[in-house]
């Protein structure tokens, strides 16, 4: 539940727009984090149009070559420039990242209304089955999920989907429980308004600002679980330039091209860096009056 | 929320820094005496000889009745002479003068628990051994069900190793290694190490090592480090790619040697589009075997002919046919099987000639390689998708289903005996998939396994090989070379072609 700081978990709408402008230019990490992901959204984007190789295509004469002007980065143990995988890595974990917390966030909110709001046993059921899905470590679930769908891509991002979205449910049925007894719902409800049009209208934009914010914070966790899972080779198969599976197959030439691991290495740190920082902020600056309440996600 | 979140952040960091986290060398513990350190990717696992027997006896700490030569033939052991009686009897002729590591003497009488217990265990189950026997103090019977000549070649497993009757115990458990080699059982931790010291009774001659450490490092960086640092006296099955570097360094010697191993693709026979003689054909002669050996494995290792390497054993055919690499040929090929040109691929009747490759990254050269045949095969028409799965799971699926190829690796000669090719090919007993059904192979094998008169168990073998050179049911791809480095100071060490023993008892360190 959602404790003392409930009730000054409402606001409204107009409210958070004001906020949204300000909170960007005024926090300095939320800055860094913010540049950090536009500069990967940029090389994500822009990157493989740019580079003059394939990542697919071998050529086996100039394997494991140091980074040089020609390839900045180096190149593989099968002589592909690893400058190039990246860049089309960065679209992939981007991609895949993105698509993952959308999912756990429009489920996770789903169910996290219809709990709030509907109450009674629907709630208590969903309320355990999140209860169970988080008493899972979440990377252990997801890595037995996996293992069983068999390893690719679509799978990973299954997994962690579904693994994911119980923390949004918790979020929203609780911010849910405190703005259902507020007189503007009561008001709606008697001037007979539709239990979706108060969905929609009243509770829904209630919850928005505290789930953006878990979001931002998810996302550099699910680009950390689809690395780890295919780091384990769950995920994505050879030869897609997946950030994690470069770096496990790297890892077997540590000592003689150290640019195969270091490389996705610290993309990824940078990745998930850029993405806390910017979650973190937001957090602090958007509502110092909900921080209490997302301390306890 | 926020701890989760600060966790996070830091596994963030963690993830980042686990490229650079091998980098950085394994501090050392220094300070060593008369202690020699081994260590290998495999783990000590249990002390049952029918379970890890094959560990215990590359440590040289249990024996077999029959040992392997370097020249990968059947060598005496614990039995200095064997001979077949009649067509299914075989006697063996004990050593003299062997004591076990408790003080027991090697006698028929004594080794018979521990015999027939390998015999009756589901690890030796293909072996038809019907009955063993003591015929006097020091000569041992064994009767098999049918004429059998592989016996003694599968006497020199690891399984079959001898320990004392007094290790085993009333349900028939073996909690203890007490066997007769040069090293005896100290101490062990499950999983991990194991600890042996000279046996000072060998019936042979005396171990130089005092101490004998064997350390099970799955991953091959840390066992590289582990060596650089002076923490392994002796570093098991490196990666190809180190020799170079490795060669450079004063104190680190690289031993190189080819085994009987070999990489191999088993085709699914029983599925399109490998159903087809020609397809099988059309990707021999695409895959281009050179390449994979010069750049892939450094030069280390030859382009595989048949299943057996004739530099390591005489039971390879001679002038059996080696696919060349020949795109154009692979084209023609694909293409008298129907498979016409379509776009970058090809289709017949619609279908494109998409298939999939299924392999493990234990070896972890395995997908790397999938990868130079997935483009290589492209060249051609081929539509080629990897997947990378568990050993066993590949076998699970392989085996119960439909699939297209699987890469694979495994020995082609891990007991002495070309009886082997039955693992691979026979239409009742392999254990790879190929679901490959030919009868006379089936009648060779057979008549192969009755007689023990060598020149014609070699010509049935290499018939065998010709036959199996024609239809593919599995493309040989290439064999192993091993790469094992001692630090500078042990002298005295000959790898052994089947791995069988280390033979740490002829090294000398030192250091």
């Amino acid at each position: 539940m959602s404790g003392p700081a409930a009730d000054t978990g409402v606001r409204q709408e107009s409210d958070q727009r004001d906020e949204w402008t300000e909170v960007i230019p005024a926090d300095r990490l939320a800055q860094v984090g913010l540049g950090i992901i536009l500069i990967l959204l940029v090389l994500a984007v822009f990157g493989p149009i740019v580079s003059p190789y394939d990542p697919a295509t071998q050529d086996l004469s100039s394997r494991l070559e140091a980074p040089s002007l020609t390839h900045p980065l180096g190149t593989d143990q099968l002589g592909r420039d690893v400058l190039t995988r990246l860049l089309h890595g960065a679209r992939l974990s981007l991609g895949i990242a993105l698509a993952v917390t959308s999912v756990r966030l429009v489920v996770g909110t789903a169910v996290g209304l219809v709990a709030g709001y509907a109450g009674g046993w629907i709630d208590e059921a969903l309320m355990r089955l999140v209860d169970t899905l988080l008493a899972f470590p979440g990377i252990v679930l997801a890595l037995v999920i996996a293992g069983i769908l068999g390893p690719s891509l679509v799978n990973v991002m299954l997994a962690l989907s579904v693994v994911g979205w119980a923390s949004y449910a918790r979020l929203v049925r609780s911010s849910v429980l405190s703005v259902r007894e507020r007189e503007f719902v009561t008001v709606a409800r008697l001037l007979g308004h539709t239990r979706t049009h108060v969905t929609a209208r009243h509770l829904i934009p209630n919850v928005v600002a505290p789930v953006v914010v878990l979001a931002t914070l998810d996302i550099g966790g699910v680009i950390l679980g689809t690395a780890g899972l295919s780091f384990l080779g769950l995920g994505a198969q050879p030869p897609t330039p997946e950030w994690g599976t470069m770096l496990a197959s790297g890892r077997t030439y540590l000592r003689q091209a150290w640019w195969l691991v270091n490389a996705p290495g610290v993309c990824i740190m940078f990745t998930v860096f850029g993405f806390n920082l910017l979650g973190d902020s937001l957090r602090d600056t958007l509502s110092p009056t909900q921080s209490a309440q997302m301390e306890q996600l | 929320m926020i701890e989760l979140t600060r966790r996070q952040k830091l596994s963030g960091l963690g993830a980042g820094i686990t490229g650079l986290g091998g980098y950085w060398a394994i501090s050392g513990t220094g300070g060593k005496e008369d202690v020699f350190t081994v260590g290998s990717p495999w783990t000590p696992d249990s002390r049952d000889p029918v379970v890890n027997g094959w560990l215990w006896r590359r440590i040289s700490v249990l024996e077999p009745l029959l040992t392997v030569d370097y020249d990968a033939t059947v060598a005496p052991g614990l039995a200095t002479d064997w001979r077949m009686v009649d067509d299914e009897t075989w006697e063996f002729d004990l050593r003299e003068g062997v004591t076990f590591h408790d003080g027991t003497e090697l006698t028929a009488k004594t080794v018979l628990p521990s015999l027939r217990r390998a015999f009756d265990s589901s690890s030796l189950a293909s072996v038809p051994v019907k009955s063993i026997e003591t015929a006097d103090n020091r000569t041992l019977t064994m009767k098999t069900d049918e004429p059998f000549s592989p016996l003694p070649a599968h006497c020199t497993r690891g399984s079959t190793c001898l320990v004392s009757p007094t290790a085993i115990a009333d349900d028939r458990s073996v909690s203890e290694p007490i066997g007769t080699g040069p090293f005896q059982f100290e101490s062990w931790n499950q999983g991990s190490s194991i600890t042996a010291s000279a046996n000072s009774d060998y019936h042979g001659e005396n171990a130089s090592i005092e101490t004998l450490v064997y350390e099970g490092i799955t991953d091959d960086q840390t066992r590289r480090l582990k060596l650089e640092n002076d923490e392994l006296d002796m570093a098991r099955i490196l990666p190809n790619e180190t020799v170079d570097s490795l060669e450079l360094r004063d104190d680190i010697t690289a031993h190189t040697y080819q085994i009987p191993r070999a990489r191999y693709l088993v085709f699914d026979l029983d599925s399109s589009p490998f159903a087809d003689r020609r397809v099988r054909r059309a990707v021999m002669h695409a895959v281009d075997r050179e390449t994979i050996v010069e750049n892939l494995l450094n030069g280390l290792g030859s382009p595989a002919v048949g299943p057996f390497p004739s530099d390591v054993t005489d039971w390879a055919a001679d002038n059996l046919e080696p696919y060349e690499h020949d795109p154009g040929r692979a084209r023609d090929l694909l293409a008298e099987a129907g498979w016409e040109p379509n776009g970058t691929g090809r289709t017949r009747d619609g279908d494109p000639l998409s298939v999939s490759i299924w392999t493990y990254d234990t070896r972890p050269l395995l997908p790397t390689i999938a990868q130079v045949i997935q483009t290589q095969l492209g060249e051609v028409g081929f539509e080629v998708d990897i997947e990378v799965m568990e050993s066993s799971t590949i076998k699970e699926r392989a085996t119960n289903g439909s699939f297209d190829a699987v890469l694979w690796s495994n020995s082609v000669l891990w007991y002495p005996d070309p009886d082997r090719l039955s693992d691979f090919v026979h239409s009742e007993t392999a254990t790879m998939f190929s679901g490959y059904e030919n009868e006379t192979v089936d009648r060779l094998l057979e008549e192969a396994r009755r007689t023990t008169d060598r020149d014609e168990r070699f010509g049935r073998y290499a018939e065998v090989q010709h036959i199996l050179q024609r239809d593919l049911p599995i493309g040989w791809l290439t064999y192993y070379t091993n790469v094992v480095a001692t630090r500078a100071g042990v002298e005295a060490y000959r790898p052994h072609p089947i791995e069988s023993c280390y033979h740490l008892e002829n090294v000398t360190d030192q250091q």
